[in-house]
């Protein structure tokens, strides 16, 4: 369970002062599909990154499970986005120079899973977001639909329970995105993971429970996702 | 992250900017290279000095002086300065005790301070743990020859030794059992090249050495070679006519290793003495009761007791330095210069650290999106700190490495060429400067090296890593994903 109040952050550029979150006040129930929309600048990146602890709010408060993510250490963070939360990102992110096997492998070496043990655990995720066939090949060998899978796969190599997905279909063609939304409801439906998802895609928004719309640092309205279409 | 991860992921990092990182390893090698090739030749140098030292002493021997300030007494001051006047300034302390203020053979009083004599030679044979004390002493023969066959050869000194000294010089042929008879003569092998023989035909060989009386009383050896002829008061031998020449024979006992002391050779005490008797003109006994040097040999009964010993002969007012001190002063001297030289290493392997902090900041600039997502993964500050410093540790031991690498075969190629020259087919182009020391190499490789240098490049290079493994630490997460 996510509970954020009050949650303000205030970037200083020159004499402005911008509002990146504004007095938002959100809960976020486990297992919950969560979809963020809203214009460009409206602070969604900046929910999601403060969710995964890479950003902290200047007041206000976000605690994730009971635990209070302003009183955690740096390394008390890299332990919380190591085994709690997964990142998706827009432009995938993955290391050009590692194969598929070695990017998902990535998150278990840096919480020291011996060799073997990871190597058998990023097969397994790899396997989950269908890309067995494809474990040995560099990003640059991989279509943007499978870098984006080798990205989930990365993400959720640690069991997290939290996805953090910032446009993960942004940079993909229809097909290939329809394919990620599919992969994240069954995780999300089989997995109980759960997922914020910002999204410029009213379709791919339909996919989740809830839809949050953004508007200058804070939450405008809320309304069901879940189109009988997408579930029937 | 494990610590074999941390080596293996900083590792592959080098393989990213192939071309940067060779760059960088080369000047870190040329660093290592310098100080690592200025160490082997104070070492090869080093080595040279000592062994030489060792011909005329070794761990069980103590050199013996009296207790006399050279610089002071030769009107030499440290700072140049001038000592006030001091109307019953005391004498310089006479370690014979006698007192005697009259100049010895029209030797300056401060110099007749400086010889040890008979009594000085009983009173340190009776010291707890000594086995045999001895002047040193030297004596310069005509010449040198076999006796079956005229070829009369050069034999600048030929020193007196106890046998402590004698039968530990370092032999390439000996007949033990002829270096312990008093006409015992130890050579340096090279008279059996001089003589055409096989060193084992030499050892067992008689020479004669021919004296010419002149007059002079014993030469006293200050130190090694150092002397003062001293004319003796009884100057009447300077008399008309020839003067008189003596052959006496010697027996050769044994031969040691060629080193730059290949003219001189090794007698026993009382050979010096009866050489040395003639020589002055003087009765052998009475000879030897007069008898003074500026230095006594001391030797311990067993190198443990050495120490012991040096400390008993010093509480009786003497200078004494052993072995070790000996060779530690060499030590020092090289040390010193190794040092020196190696600054020019120093300097080099500066300016690889610079390139070492220029690559590392290059590399933060190019994987701050990388950076920004190991976080995003799980990566901890001190992670991303530690690949960075990781990084720059195998640069430095990579350089240090191939430094050393070159040092070897450098120093392998010089040794070589010192040795047997360089000639293509039957022509010469360069003689073999050390052909004729055979045990002499000038770079000398060692363990020492190579820690040194491994410890000294990996030290620099992760100082100069530091900065940049702070930086790269320090990055936003958020602001590095953005990128
Ligand atoms: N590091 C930063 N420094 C200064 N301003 C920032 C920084 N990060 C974000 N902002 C500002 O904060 C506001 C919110 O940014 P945010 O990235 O959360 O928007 P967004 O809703 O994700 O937009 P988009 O849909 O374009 O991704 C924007 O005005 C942005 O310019
Ligand atoms: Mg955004």
């Amino acid at each position: 369970m996510i509970v954020i109040k009050e949650a303000e952050r205030t970037y200083h550029l020159g004499d402005e002062d911008i509002h990146a979150l504004d007095g938002l006040s959100l809960e976020i129930k486990k297992g919950e599909f969560i979809a963020l929309v809203g214009p460009s600048g409206s602070g969604k990146s900046t929910l999601m990154n403060v969710i995964g602890a890479l950003d902290s709010l200047d007041s206000g408060s976000i605690s994730v499970d009971g635990q209070d993510l302003s009183k955690l250490s740096d390394s008390g963070k890299a332990m919380y986005r190591r085994k709690k939360v997964g990142f998706v990102f827009q432009t995938f992110n993955l290391q050009a120079r590692l194969t598929a096997l070695e990017n998902v492998e990535l998150p278990l070496m840096l919480d020291g899973i011996p060799r073997k043990k990871r190597r058998d655990l990023a097969l397994e995720a790899l396997s989950k977001v269908h890309l067995s066939d494809r474990v040995r090949h560099v990003p640059s060998e991989l279509s943007g639909g499978q870098q984006q899978r080798v990205a989930i796969a990365r993400a959720i190599v640690n069991r997290p329970e939290i996805l953090l997905a910032d446009e993960p279909t942004g940079n993909l063609d229809s097909k290939s995105g329809e394919q990620i939304m599919k992969l994240l409801k069954s995780l999300n439906e089989q997995e109980q993971v759960t997922i914020v998802m910002v999204t410029h895609n009213e379709d791919h928004a339909a996919f989740a429970h809830r839809v949050l719309h953004m508007l200058d640092g804070n939450i405008s309205h809320t309304r069901n996702g879940r189109k009988k279409e997408v579930y029937g | 992250m494990k610590f074999y991860d941390l080596l293996a992921t900083s590792f592959r990092n080098l393989f990213r900017q192939k071309a940067r990182t060779v760059l960088t390893v080369i000047s870190m090698m040329i660093g290592a290279f310098l100080i690592a090739i200025m160490m082997s030749v104070g070492n090869g140098l080093k080595q040279f000095m000592v062994s030489q030292v060792t011909l005329f002493a070794n761990t069980s021997t103590i050199a013996v002086q009296a207790n006399v300030d050279f610089a002071q007494a030769f009107g030499m001051s440290l700072g140049g300065g001038v000592a006030e006047f001091e109307e019953e300034s005391p004498q310089v302390q006479d370690p014979a005790g006698e007192g005697q203020n009259d100049s010895v053979n029209g030797v300056p009083d401060f110099l007749s301070e400086a010889f040890l004599d008979q009594e000085d030679l009983e009173k340190l044979q009776e010291i707890d743990g000594v086995s045999e004390a001895a002047f040193e002493t030297y004596v310069t023969p005509d010449y040198i020859r076999l006796a079956e066959d005229e070829s009369p050869k050069l034999l600048i000194s030929m020193y007196g030794v106890p046998s402590g000294i004698r039968d530990r010089v370092k032999f390439s042929s000996v007949d033990r059992a002829l270096l312990e008879r008093d006409d015992a003569i130890v050579l340096s092998d090279s008279y059996a090249e001089a003589w055409n023989m096989d060193r084992e035909d030499l050892v067992g060989e008689t020479v004669l050495v021919r004296m010419t009386q002149t007059g002079d009383t014993g030469v006293s050896g200050m130190g090694m070679g150092m002397t003062g002829n001293i004319p003796s008061d009884a100057g009447e031998q300077e008399g008309p006519g020839e003067p008189l020449r003596q052959e006496f024979e010697l027996v050769v006992a044994g031969l040691f290793e060629k080193s730059i002391f290949s003219q001189i050779s090794f007698i026993t005490p009382q050979q010096s003495d009866i050489l040395r008797a003639f020589v002055s003109g003087q009765e052998l006994s009475e000879f030897s009761e007069e008898e003074q040097a500026f230095e006594i040999i001391v030797v311990a009964e067993d190198d443990d007791q050495v120490d012991a010993v040096d400390r008993r002969i010093e509480d009786l007012g003497y200078q004494s330095s052993t072995f070790d001190e000996a060779v530690g002063q060499i030590g020092v001297v090289f040390d010193i210069l190794g040092v020196a030289l190696s600054g020019f290493g120093a300097i080099a392997m500066l300016v690889a650290s610079i390139g070492i902090a220029n690559t590392l900041l290059m590399a933060i600039y190019e994987r701050t999106r990388e950076i920004g997502v190991m976080k995003a993964v799980g990566a901890t500050r001190s992670t991303i700190g530690l690949l960075f410093t990781m990084e720059a540790a195998w640069l430095g031991i990579i350089g240090g490495t191939v430094g050393l690498l070159f040092t070897k075969l450098f120093g392998d190629a010089v040794n070589f060429i010192l040795h047997e020259g360089i000639s293509i087919g039957s022509a010469t182009l360069l003689e073999g400067f050390l052909a004729d020391y055979p045990t002499f190499d000038v770079s000398v490789f060692s363990i020492g090296i190579v820690l040194l240098v491994l410890g000294v490049t990996a030290g620099v290079a992760i100082v100069a890593g530091l900065y940049p493994a702070w930086r790269a630490s320090r990055l936003d997460p958020v602001v590095a994903l953005s990128r």
